[in-house]
């Protein structure tokens, strides 16, 4: 018997943004970015204050120091609060794991799609973590690798794994594409 | 019969490495048909096994136990991050030192000896020649952490998986001897999410059974499967990290060295429930043993030839195989003349 399956190439650790939705069940409604800039984050904000009233939704900017700002802040939400996440990929999965920290569950929090390709980069030869990574391969600024910029995607992290790419054969060095 | 850890070789560098007549009988050879394919291969792993197989004790330790924990003595001195825990995984580390100590001072008496008065444990590994008094529970009587104090002393790496939402989640382990995966990076990870980068089996449905299988584990009911790959020479540490170190291993392969460089590696993978924490004891014990070694096998040099003639596509890619393959496959139609 021969059994024909569809192969799907995509790496299943990669996350996959959904459109997210407003959950206006919740008591409290957190829009939170590092810019304040993000238009959807914004029609979303302004949907939610005409229906619900300033009281009850809240416009959080962080610019830096995640998880100091997240753990000082989610201490005055209440259990029930929404939150909805805009900004680079891995700044969203930083906010979302200092949520969690602070005992949010998972499906309280939504992430809108990332606002651009560029990812961290988690060199798994020397440990080092590189920011803003947007073409493969990219050489790691700890040990000097060419990495493979791979889609294994680490929560914790919020990092994509580099690996070596011409470990085996030094001469092989691949022409740099954009990331997708 | 078995043979006495008594001899120190190496992993790396000379590549000491050799398997006597009795390891290379008892090899846990992992093809039980002619195709190779994924499958949830997981079945009861119910002890004591047959007497002498790898199957016999739930720690198999066998004539290469001096070699393997000092080769993770230096792996761990390269790179101290290959054993990690996350806080909440303290008491799933004691649940592995007590089922640990308690099976192989049982299974090896003349190696391993455990004394318990109330919480005061003492442990004495006559083969590291270590002896230890420590309060049960209480990390701070112990020399090292407790995941690394025990994975010191134990063959294979280990992992501990903590349950949770109908996931498992890898928060702690010892990996210094990985067939290709980091624990640095895959720490955390769910388990569809650590199995990611695996190609096929996530179609097959594979994960989704395996993982509702797994959580269903219970208390001294362990549960096995293998799992296999090549290595070229005996290199233990197959891991992402020393990758820069070992991937030229690949292109070293001739038709004349073949068949004592390439390793076939399987993994005897053990899934343990343990009491106290609920979280499952993974522990992932290698064996090495070269082509050459296994084609003293006529079965199973005959099998080898036809597995790996046979072998998908991505799987050859994914395991690292693409370099060598076809050399392999036309050095192992010698014992399969007829395919």
């Amino acid at each position: 018997m021969t059994i024909t399956v569809e192969i799907d190439e995509r790496v299943k650790s990669r996350p996959e943004y959904s459109p997210v939705k407003l959950d206006l069940k919740q008591q409290q409604q957190v829009f939170i970015s590092a810019t304040g800039n993000n238009a959807t984050l914004k029609r979303m904000f302004d949907d939610c204050v005409t229906q619900l009233g300033n009281q009850r939704v809240t416009w959080l900017v962080v610019h830096q120091d995640v998880k100091r700002v997240i753990a000082e802040t989610a201490a005055d939400f209440p259990l029930a609060t929404a939150v909805y996440i805009a900004g680079t990929e891995a700044w969203m999965w930083d906010v979302r794991n200092a949520l969690i920290a602070e005992d949010f569950a998972p499906e309280q929090i939504q992430m809108l799609a990332p606002e651009s390709n560029a990812r961290r980069l988690f060199c798994t030869h020397c440990y080092t973590v590189m920011e803003g990574v947007t073409h493969n391969p990219h050489s790691c600024s700890g040990c000097g690798e060419l990495l493979l910029v791979r889609d294994h995607f680490s929560k914790l992290h919020g990092a994509y794994v580099g690996v070596s790419i011409n470990a085996e054969d030094r001469s092989e060095i691949p022409a740099t594409e954009a990331l997708v | 019969m078995r043979v006495a850890p008594t001899k120190i070789e190496t992993f790396r560098d000379d590549f000491t490495y050799s398997n006597s007549e009795f390891a290379i009988k008892r090899f846990p050879f992992p093809f039980p048909e002619d195709d190779y394919m994924y499958s949830v291969n997981i079945e009861p792993h119910t002890l004591p096994g047959p007497v002498g197989t790898v199957n016999e004790h739930l720690i198999d330790i066998d004539e290469h136990y001096l070699s393997e924990m000092r080769e993770r003595g230096i792996v761990l001195e390269e790179n101290p991050k290959r054993c990690l825990a996350m806080p909440h995984m303290d008491l799933a580390c004691w649940d592995m030192i007590d089922r640990c100590m308690t099976t192989m001072s049982e299974d090896y008496p003349d190696y391993f000896s455990l004394t318990k008065d109330g919480d005061t444990w003492h442990w004495h590994n006559k083969l590291l020649d270590q002896q230890d008094t420590f309060t049960f529970g209480d990390s701070s009587t112990l020399s090292l952490p407790p995941m690394e104090y025990i994975g010191r002393q134990v063959q294979g790496d280990f992992a501990l998986l903590d349950q949770r939402d109908g996931d498992l989640f890898m928060d702690a382990g010892i990996v210094t001897c990985p067939a290709d995966w980091s624990l640095a990076f895959d720490a955390g990870m769910s388990f569809k999410e650590w199995h990611g980068p695996v190609p096929m089996a996530h179609e097959l449905g594979i994960f989704d059974r395996a993982l509702k299988y797994l959580c269903a584990i219970q208390v001294n009911r362990p549960v096995r499967r293998l799992n296999w790959t090549l290595t070229v020479n005996a290199r233990m540490d197959t891991s992402p990290e020393t990758y820069p170190q070992w991937g030229t291993d690949r292109t070293t392969v001739t038709p004349e060295n073949i068949g004592e460089k390439i390793h076939l590696r399987v993994e005897l993978q053990v899934l343990d429930r343990m009491p106290r924490s609920n979280a499952l004891m993974f522990s992932i014990r290698t064996y090495l043993a070269s082509l050459e070694d296994l084609c003293s096998n006529p079965e199973w040099a005959r099998r080898l030839h036809r597995v790996m003639k046979g072998l998908p596509e991505p799987l050859i890619e994914y395991k690292g195989l693409t370099r060598y393959h076809p050399m392999l496959v036309e050095w192992l139609s010698q014992f399969d003349p007829v395919n």
